[in-house]
């Protein structure tokens, strides 16, 4: 699963620690999820969502693994 | 706030187990006494780390936990214990076939317990917990 945390935050023009904030958690937990080293709970996901004013859908990407 | 009583006690354990590498004559001789002094100061250190970026969270407002830091804390339990039984069984056999530990087998063990789990909460930090 990958995200647009780092672009919408950076179009909202707000820090890590901002959203950190917003959302309740560390800011070592949105550096984890930028980074793409987490996939955070369906709750913190409509956190963050909320804060961006977006659906899930939109912010955080689903991607079928490949079959060979 | 009282959790930050382990500060002052973890700087103190450092600065005893600093003092005893440098003039205790057993760890001069031995190099498991000596390993085990390194593995203790790293442990002392980490906590440390841990004490000091929570008083640092507090400070700032941050919450002290939050679901990330949860996970890799039962990641890094549930890792090091998986480990931690080949450690034991190890450390049984090595007594068995008259391994002497200079710190009981007990002790040893423990050491490397605590060390997993260190290890395991730094590994899973650098790798990230994608799709668990």
């Amino acid at each position: 699963m990958n995200n647009r945390i780092r672009e919408l935050r950076l179009r909202l023009d707000i820090t890590q620690d901002e959203l950190a904030g917003r959302v309740g958690v560390r800011r070592e937990t949105i550096v984890f999820l930028e980074k793409n080293k987490y996939n955070p709970s369906l709750r913190l996901a409509y956190e963050i969502s909320l804060v961006f004013g977006m659906t899930i859908e939109e912010v955080f990407i689903f991607e079928e693994p490949e079959t060979s | 706030m009282k959790r930050y009583i382990i500060l002052p006690w973890l700087a103190l354990f450092i600065l005893a187990d600093g003092l005893y590498m440098l003039f205790s004559p057993t760890v001069k001789n031995s190099w498991v006494d000596l390993v085990q002094a390194i593995l203790m100061i790293i442990i002392g250190f980490f906590g440390l780390y841990q004490g000091v970026s929570a008083a640092w969270s507090a400070w700032r407002g941050d919450p002290l936990k939050d679901e990330l830091t949860r996970k890799i804390r039962i990641k890094a339990s549930s890792v090091s214990f998986y480990i931690s039984i080949w450690v034991w069984i190890g450390l049984m056999f090595a007594e068995n076939n008259q391994v002497r530990f200079h710190s009981g087998i007990l002790g040893t063990g423990v050491l490397i317990m605590v060390s997993v789990y260190i290890i395991s909460s730094v590994v899973i930090r650098i790798r990230g917990l994608r799709d668990e």
